[in-house]
């Protein structure tokens, strides 16, 4: 892989990972948005306007049960005003619900919330009423009150100018009785008035059974004093205004059973209003309650997903950096580690190629001294290639002599298979004709068989022909016989010829044999005269190349005076080799240092190395410089390990000069 | 001699002259006077639903003659027909028939005392179709009753098939 590739690939993978993990907090937090949308939309305005109609109704509430209280018109009116206002209210918020997919309870409470407000609304009117006609009772009742304290005070001041007209002894009697009336009037006075207190403290206090103690105890008391007056015997206008006095008596008691009537019935209704009141608050609680749960199930929601969009975030990170470093790490080797490779290879073949001139320079000076070695065996040669030429003359003659005594005795052997070959012909036409006498045979036996049938049928009929076929029997009989030995005579012959014709099958394949035999005979004439042949045009060729093997020495002479050229060439190549190795080593430990920042390693190998080589090529120098235009000398320790092709002479050609 | 031939209801043991042929190893005999040619074989025309030892028909000088195989009628191993096969047209109840045997040997006349009874080999075995058992020079030839080796259902056949007189 090219390493911009490698690095763009590094680049690309982390990208793909930042791009991942943005895209999935992305789906992360629109999810959040919309739980929050809903949350902000549907649930948050339900339960402010659930808390608002609450509010409200505890409004009209209060207003109504001050109204109960206080029975003031100003109330009642408030009352009413706050249901208008609720009614609107829960309407807007039956709206609201109905228009959500989410506020099922909402809707499910918003219809009972309606129910109930219509019947706190009708037991709120029952009340309204019952409150005026209360306030109508009272207002009765103080007037009658007013009416019986002026009516008491009327009749005090009458039988107090009765009293002054009681003067005479003889109106003692009647004096007392009046003076008697006087206290009772007063008492009556007294308890009208406590009737009236007790009454307004019971309504005041809003007690209901102060008021019935009243009615049940304290009237009977006034009927009581009323009584003890009329038994006194009271007269004239006196009397009537008793009379009078009593009659307002029983409409105030009358008006106090009302009135009480009336506040029983509106506690009733108060009660079942509060009732109701209670039970609307309860259905708003459960719309509240669930309001406050499913708002609380989003931000329960809402803070898992946040949770996990910052768990997937950190993991994602962490992923991203972890693979990050793994991909710096590999990348990075991933160059550095070919550049090592290619460093170190480079060093190596620095020091192989300082070696190798090393090589060089020794394998000249063996070149050199196998040349001297050459020249004297070449000299040698030549003599003795004069003495084969002749030896190889006289061979050829030989040679052609047997191969003429060859060609003859092939000719023998040739006349003696056509021999072999006439007879196996022959053999083959007496298998022939047995055969053919064989069918013969076959033929007589079919007539002998035939013949036999008909005398069977002569004997069938004569036998048929009773005692008139008796001498025909005989013939037939003598007829069956006779085709009875034919028969037995062709079986004899067909043994006979069967007989032959295995003897001729044996002598066939003797005489196959034979032939085998003079084939084999004959092919090795044939090979011996071949052999002879190529002897003989062997010993011609060989003449030709001891001819053209003094030739070549003449050329080798030649060619070894070229060899010790190119040595010298190749000698001042080796040396220029040299010098490129040890540019090479240096340029070798720049690289190092650009790599690893350290160039200890580098420079150590190359001067280590590079010394080597140069004393090794300059040792041989000055060996042959000593024996210059002498005799060779033989370099005993580098001889062994150089291959004799690479001996290349080193020197001028001056060291050939003895050739 | 005709004579003789003629009472064999009483008596199944009669001398006289028989053609005498070769099944397997066994040497046969058949009275000579239920014979009316033998020749060698000639090609057979075979017959379709016929039972196995019919082995067809045969077109002797213009007339057409049922054959049976005689090794397959007596339950014997199936022999392929060579030239010393043969075919003996016999005359049963005026229909003729012809009977495909071995080979054919000769015509033998036997005496009375060279005649023995037919072996008894208990009641399961039918021994009816033999005549008796011919013994001269040493030979035993089994002598057939022709009327009962074949049966009246294949002169039936036969006369199905071109038999009849």
């Amino acid at each position: 892989m090219k390493l911009g590739t490698k690095i763009f690939l590094g680049f690309s993978v982390i990208l793909a990972i930042m791009i991942a993990l943005g895209v999935v907090i992305m789906f992360q937090m629109n999810s959040i948005e919309q739980e929050s949308t809903i949350l902000a939309e549907e649930y948050v305005p339900e339960f402010a306007k659930m808390s608002t109609l609450n509010q409200e109704v505890l409004n009209m509430r209060m207003s109504i049960l001050g109204a109960t209280l206080s029975r003031d018109d100003k109330f009642i009116e408030g009352g009413r005003n706050y249901y208008k206002i609720v009614a609107s209210n829960l309407a807007d918020f039956k709206n609201f619900v109905d228009a959500s997919d989410f506020l099922i309870k909402g809707k499910e409470q918003a219809k009972e919330l309606t129910a109930l407000l219509g019947k706190y609304n009708e037991k709120s009117e029952i009340m309204y009423s019952n409150i005026v006609y209360l306030k109508e009772q009272f207002a009765f009742l103080a007037k009658f009150g007013g009416e019986f304290v002026d009516k008491g005070n009327d009749i005090s001041s009458l039988q107090t100018r009765m009293m002054d007209e009681y003067s005479k002894p003889e109106d003692a009697l009647l004096k007392s009785r009046l003076e008697k009336r006087i206290f009772l009037t007063f008492d009556i006075i007294k308890t009208g008035l406590l009737i009236r207190l007790k009454t307004v403290s019971a309504m005041y206090s809003n007690k209901e059974d102060s008021l019935q103690s009243v009615y049940d105890n304290e009237f009977p008391k006034l009927d009581v004093l009323i009584n003890e007056v009329n038994k006194l015997k009271p007269v004239g206008e006196e009397k009537e205004m008793l009379q009078h006095m009593s009659v307002i008596s029983s409409q105030y008691r009358e008006t106090i059973e009302k009135y009480l009537q009336n506040w029983r019935a509106m506690s009733s209704v108060r009660d079942e209003a509060a009732v109701i009141g209670t039970n609307f608050a309860d259905s708003s609680n459960i719309v509240a309650e669930a309001a406050k749960v499913q708002s609380l199930k989003i931000a329960t929601d809402t803070n898992a997903a946040v949770n996990s969009a910052i768990y997937v975030l950190i993991i994602g990170l962490v992923i991203a950096i972890v693979i990050g470093i793994m991909l710096a790490v590999v990348i990075t080797r991933g160059i550095t580690g070919p550049i090592n490779a290619i460093i170190s290879s480079l060093d190596e073949a620095g020091s192989q190629v300082a070696a190798a001139s090393n090589q060089i320079s020794s394998a000249s000076q063996s070149l050199a001294e196998g040349a001297t070695e050459q020249a004297a065996s070449l000299e040698e040669s030549s003599s003795a290639l004069e003495e084969m030429a002749s030896m190889t003359r006289q061979n050829a003659d030989n040679a052609n002599n047997a191969n003429q005594m060859m060609v003859q005795t092939q000719e023998q052997v040739t006349n003696g298979a056509d021999a072999v070959t006439n007879m196996s012909t022959a053999m083959t036409e007496i298998n022939d004709s047995s055969e053919q006498t064989s069918r013969i045979i076959g033929t007589i036996e079919e007539i002998a068989f035939q013949t036999n049938l008909l005398a069977l049928n002569a004997a069938v009929e004569a036998a048929r022909a009773g005692d008139a076929g008796k001498g025909f029997a005989v013939v037939a009989d003598e007829v069956r016989n006779l085709a009875q030995r034919s028969a037995q005579a062709a079986r004899d012959t067909a043994e006979l010829i069967e007989s032959t014709v295995a003897r001729v099958k044996n002598g066939s394949s003797i005489v196959q044999e034979l032939q085998t035999s003079f084939g084999e005979v004959e092919g090795s004439v044939k090979h011996f005269g071949g052999l002879i042949n190529e002897i003989s045009a062997a010993s011609n060729e060989q003449a030709q190349g001891v001819d053209q093997v003094n030739t070549a020495v003449a050329q080798m002479d030649k060619v070894t005076q070229t060899n010790a050229a190119n040595a010298e060439e190749s000698a001042s190549a080796a040396e220029e080799l040299s010098a490129q190795a040890s540019q090479l080593s240096s340029l070798v430990s720049e690289l190092n240092i650009i790599v690893t920042g350290n160039s200890s390693n580098g420079d150590f190998r190359t001067a280590t190395r590079r010394p080597k080589p140069i004393a090794k090529l300059s040792a041989p120098r000055h060996s042959m410089g000593g024996h210059n235009g002498g005799s060779l000398v033989k370099p005993s320790s580098s001889s062994n390990l150089v291959k004799p092709h690479e001996v290349i002479p080193l020197d001028d050609d001056d060291d050939f000069e003895d050739f | 001699m005709s004579s003789d031939v003629l009472p064999m209801s009483q008596s199944h043991i009669k001398a006289g002259k028989y053609l005498t042929f070769f099944l397997s190893d066994e040497e046969y005999g058949i009275e000579i006077m239920r014979v009316r040619e033998i020749f060698g074989m000639l090609p057979i025309t075979l017959v379709p639903q016929t039972p196995e030892f019919v082995k067809g028909v045969i077109n002797l000088r213009g007339k057409v003659i049922p054959v049976i195989d005689l090794r397959l009628k007596f339950r014997m191993n199936k022999r392929d027909y060579d030239k010393e096969t043969c075919i003996i047209v016999v005359e049963v109840d005026d229909v003729h028939m012809g009977i495909v045997v071995d080979t054919v040997q000769e015509v033998l006349d036997i005496a009375n005392e060279d005649i023995e009874e037919s072996p008894h080999f208990g009641t399961s075995v039918d021994t009816e179709f033999i005549l008796g058992m011919g013994n001269k020079d040493n030979r035993v030839t089994i002598l057939l009753d022709v009327g009962k080796v074949i049966s009246s259902e294949d002169l039936v056949l036969a006369s199905a098939l071109g038999g009849d007189e």
